[in-house]
């Protein structure tokens, strides 16, 4: 009856998780340098390369160091199931910000070597990541629907790398021969809804009952949103290597769209309302800064649909832009803030006091981080979200510029943050 | 139901204890309330818990203080632990 157990030494130690938490600064940072020294460029249009570098800062440098950390420490605790070998993770983290750090200073201008080391240090970072979690994933002792969703973020983030990698060779000076609108579009398809959105889904229905005491989905609908997730990110792969597609509107890229569909109702429509709804019937209401990040996280990502729609019928670019700010760091980066913010305190608490509760006093977990210091995260996080929607509205470098100010502002306050948790004695 | 309880975790005479309901309260609360329970049990004492989960990080700690554990998850994915104190 025992179920497997954790031995101390198979659970990943605090500095895994730790110090990929504390390089999101980092990539929040980088972003912030590009809006300051290129103004307006990137938010002109989402095909100019200040603009992927930018999108590549938030994607690899904020969501993926947050989401990997947070697998390696989340796996053995969800599913029961140690990653072996979790020293390799600081080889995919370095291998990881000297990826990112060779994307976007060839993006910027760079030369194409600095492209070359990124696609070489992206192409080992995926199977050194990839096969430990893997083989910890597919032999858990539960398979959980939590594990499920976790399962298609991984395999999501396989697909996305392969086809990364294939368009990066485009600026590393070999020709790009595919319809690079169409891989761009799958690759974006898959990014968002299957790696970001699976995972944030799968952890979400892990981490808000459990801290915050909100009403659990129950396990049918979660395995139907899994399903339809599931779907919406097969078919436009279906599309991408079939070639389907018609002239005039139903082109191959706009049919991978269609066929993403049920994938972003899911992700930007079903999740968020279904938490929306557990958050506001929480057993218990207790104030939490960290709360109103999912909130306000969730509420954006109820306009990713409407604005999806835009960005791909009506011909003004700055929908596209407006789009791509909304997902990542109004939607995504938001939610992952706000997790920061709790699981961060609880690792803290987990791996240094833990093991003397009810043998000596203990400070409580909600003492390692005053609640003001969220709050100010979360309106340096915010006022960046808006600034950044006018800026794209407005198309002028000093919103761009204010906007990367923000971002400057966000990432002190964020590392600020985690470096006052993580020195907690 | 303390029949079945018996016989989920081999239970005998009338040593069947009140099951401690820990599904509502917060990360790491339910950790901490077991923790403690644990630190103050005789030899012969049992402490019986509803989870909303199984709490794998929990495992650990019981096993470094040499105490003994069982779990048993219910259909609703909720999860009974029972501990007992050291011999």
């Amino acid at each position: 009856m025992k179920t497997v157990g954790l031995s101390l030494d198979q659970a990943p130690q605090l500095s895994i998780p730790a110090s990929f938490f504390l390089t999101i600064p980092i990539g929040v940072l980088m972003a912030s340098y590009i809006l300051l020294k290129t103004g307006i460029a990137p938010l002109l249009s989402p095909l100019m390369p200040h603009a992927v570098a930018l999108t590549h800062a938030g994607t690899i440098g904020v969501l993926a160091m947050g989401m990997i950390g947070a697998l390696y420490q989340m796996i053995p605790v969800v599913a029961g199931s140690p990653v072996p070998v979790t020293r390799v993770a600081h080889v995919v983290h370095v291998l990881l910000l000297t990826g990112l750090a060779g994307f976007v200073w060839r993006l910027l201008g760079g030369p194409v070597f600095a492209m070359s080391v990124s696609i070489f240090c992206f192409s080992i970072a995926l199977p050194v990541f990839l096969l430990p979690v893997a083989w910890a994933l597919l032999r858990a002792p539960t398979s959980d629907v939590t594990v499920q969703g976790m399962r298609v973020a991984v395999a999501s983030l396989v697909v996305i790398t392969l086809i990364g990698l294939f368009m990066a060779m485009g600026f590393a000076g070999d020709n790009f021969s595919a319809n690079r609108m169409l891989w761009m579009q799958v690759h974006l398809t898959l990014a968002l809804l299957g790696w970001v959105g699976g995972l944030i889904m799968a952890v979400s229905w892990q981490v808000i009952p459990m801290f915050y005491l909100a009403p659990t989905v129950n396990n049918p609908t979660k395995r139907w949103l899994l399903m339809l997730l599931l779907a919406g990110l097969l078919l436009p792969l279906i599309v991408v290597f079939t070639g389907f597609g018609f002239d005039g509107f139903f082109s191959s890229q706009r049919l991978a769209s269609i066929a993403a569909l049920p994938a972003a109702l899911v992700i930007w429509l079903l999740h968020p309302a279904l938490i929306l709804r557990g958050l506001t019937n929480r057993k218990r209401k207790r104030s939490d800064a960290s709360l109103l990040f999912w909130q306000a996280g969730m509420g954006i990502g109820l306009l990713m649909i409407p604005v999806t729609v835009a960005a791909l019928l009506l011909p003004d670019p700055r929908w596209q832009v407006l789009f791509g700010w909304l997902a990542i760091w109004g939607w995504a980066a938001t939610i992952m803030h706000g997790m920061l913010s709790r699981i961060v305190p609880f690792l803290v608490w987990f791996h240094r006091y833990s093991a003397s509760v009810g043998l000596e006093v203990v400070p409580s977990m909600r003492s390692l981080l005053p609640q003001q210091k969220i709050k100010t995260g979360l309106i340096l996080h915010m006022s960046s979200v808006l600034l950044g929607i006018m800026a794209i509205y407005f198309q002028t470098n000093w919103l761009a510029q204010l906007t990367g100010l923000a971002l400057l502002a966000t990432a002190l306050s964020m590392a600020s943050m985690l470096i006052h948790v993580l020195r907690s004695r | 139901m303390s029949r079945d309880l018996a016989d989920i975790f081999s239970l005998t005479g009338n040593n069947i204890p009140d099951i401690i309901d820990l599904c509502n309260l917060e990360a790491p609360e339910p950790m901490v309330r077991i923790l403690s329970a644990g630190a103050q049990l005789g030899a012969e004492d049992i402490y019986l818990a509803r989870l909303p989960h199984v709490p794998f990080p929990l495992f650990p700690l019981l096993e470094q203080r040499e105490l003994d554990w069982q779990i048993h998850e219910e259909d609703d994915g909720r999860v009974l632990i029972l501990i007992r104190g050291q011999a």
